[in-house]
C-alpha cells in the first residue's frame, strides 16, 4: 500500500511540474498524447490490434503474451524501414490484409503452431510500424510519442485478450468467434477501401 | 525547472526527460527480473557513476549522450523479453553505464554555482529514486502474471527506444 501511495505520489508530481530547462514539458506531454491517440483513432489499426490480443487468448499460453511481446518490438523494425525511406509496397493493403487474416484466423477457431502465428503477427507488425516510423520525425517529441503509441498499442492487444478469456466458456467462445468474423468483415471493407 | 525551486526541479528531471526515465526504467526491471543479488550490484555500480556523470556533465565531455541512452534502454528492453541470465558481474557495469550517460546528459543550463550543485543533488536523488521504486516492484513480481507483465513492459521500452534510435540515425 506504502509502494502504491509513493508512486501515485511521484505521478502527480510530474504531471503538476512545469516546463523543464532544457526539455519542454508541453512537447513533452503534447507528443505522448498524440501517440497515444494515433491507434486509437485508426479503425483499421483497432481492428487488427484487437484481433492480435484476441486471437492471443484463443491459442492461449503462451501466446496470449507472446503474440503482444512480438508485435511492437517488430513494428519497431517496421518503424525504422519507414524512418529510413525504404518504400515498402501496399503498406495500406497489409493493415487491411492485417485485420482481414487476423479476424478470419479466430472466426475459423485456427490454431496453427505458435511460430507460425508469431510469424503471421510479425508480418503484418512490419505493415503498421512502417505507417507509424512515417509520421515520427513530425512529432513534437518522438520518443515520448513513441511511448504513447506503443503503449495504445499494448492496451488495444489487452482489451483483445480480456475479451478473448471468454472462450473458456461455450457461449464465449462464440461471441469471440463472432467477434472475429466482425474484424474479418471490417479488414474486407478496409481492404476493398485500400485496394 | 520553474516554480518548484533548483532541487525539486533536479528531482524531477530524470522523471520528466523521456529517454532519462526510460532507461531508468529498463534497467530497474533488468535488474528486478533477477532477484535482490542483480538489484544490490546494480546500485554498485549505478551510484558513483551517477556521481561521475553529473560532476562532468558540465564539461562538455560528451556532445549528446542521449542516443547512446536510447540504444541501452533498447538492449535492456530486449534482455528482459528474453529474460537472459545475465552473469551477475554484469549488472554493475550495466549501471554504470546508464548511470553515467544520464548524468552527463543532466547538466543544468545557465545557473549559479549553488543553484547548480542543488539541481545536480536533485537529479541524483530522483534518478536513484526511480531506480529503486522500478527495481524493488519489479523484484517482487510473483512468477506467472507478474512476470509475464515485466517482459510486456519490456517489450514497450526496446519498442519506443529502438524507434528513436533509428530516427536519430535515419532521419536527417
Amino acid at each position: 500500500m506504502q509502494v502504491g501511495k509513493l508512486i501515485w505520489g511521484a505521478a502527480l508530481g510530474v504531471l503538476l511540474a512545469s516546463n523543464a530547462q532544457a526539455h519542454s514539458a508541453a512537447d513533452i506531454g503534447g507528443g505522448f498524447v498524440s501517440g497515444l491517440l494515433h491507434p486509437v483513432l485508426g479503425w483499421d489499426h483497432v481492428a487488427a490490434m484487437v484481433a492480435v490480443g484476441l486471437w492471443g487468448a484463443f491459442l492461449g499460453s503462451p501466446a496470449v503474451w507472446l503474440l503482444p511481446v512480438v508485435f511492437p518490438l517488430v513494428m519497431a523494425v517496421g518503424g525504422a524501414l519507414g524512418l529510413a525511406g525504404v518504400d515498402l509496397p501496399g503498406v495500406e493493403i497489409g493493415i487491411a490484409a492485417s485485420a482481414l487474416v487476423l479476424g478470419a484466423m479466430i472466426l475459423l477457431a485456427a490454431r496453427p503452431p505458435l511460430w507460425i502465428a508469431g510469424l503471421l503477427v510479425a508480418s503484418f507488425a512490419i505493415f503498421h510500424g512502417h505507417a507509424h516510423g512515417t509520421e515520427l520525425p513530425d512529432a513534437a517529441s518522438p520518443l515520448a510519442y513513441s511511448l504513447g503509441f506503443v503503449i495504445a498499442t499494448g492496451l488495444l492487444h489487452l482489451s483483445g485478450i480480456s475479451f478473448g478469456l471468454l472462450v473458456r466458456w461455450p457461449l464465449g467462445r462464440s461471441a469471440v468467434r463472432a467477434a472475429g468474423a466482425v474484424i474479418a468483415l471490417a479488414g474486407g471493407l478496409f481492404l476493398w477501401q485500400a485496394v | 525547472m520553474q516554480g518548484v525551486g533548483d532541487f525539486y526541479g533536479g528531482i524531477l528531471h530524470p522523471l520528466v526527460v523521456p529517454a532519462h526515465v526510460l532507461s531508468l526504467v529498463m534497467l530497474g526491471l533488468l535488474a528486478g527480473q533477477r532477484g535482490m543479488a542483480a538489484v544490490r550490484r546494480t546500485y554498485l555500480g549505478f551510484l558513483p557513476a551517477l556521481v561521475a556523470g553529473l560532476a562532468l556533465s558540465g564539461a562538455g565531455v560528451a556532445e549528446d549522450p542521449e542516443p547512446l541512452l536510447l540504444l541501452a534502454s533498447a538492449l535492456m528492453g530486449l534482455l528482459v523479453v528474453l529474460q537472459w541470465r545475465l552473469p551477475p558481474g554484469l549488472f554493475p557495469l550495466i549501471g554504470a553505464t546508464v548511470a553515467l550517460l544520464l548524468g552527463l546528459d543532466s547538466a543544468p543550463e545557465g545557473l549559479a554555482p549553488a543553484p547548480y550543485v542543488a539541481t545536480l543533488a536533485g537529479t541524483a536523488l530522483g534518478a536513484f529514486a526511480c531506480l529503486l521504486l522500478v527495481a524493488d516492484l519489479s523484484e517482487r513480481a510473483s512468477p506467472g502474471w507478474q512476470r509475464i507483465g515485466l517482459r510486456v513492459l519490456g517489450s514497450w521500452g526496446a519498442a519506443s527506444a529502438t524507434l528513436v534510435y533509428a530516427m536519430r540515425w535515419l532521419v536527417p
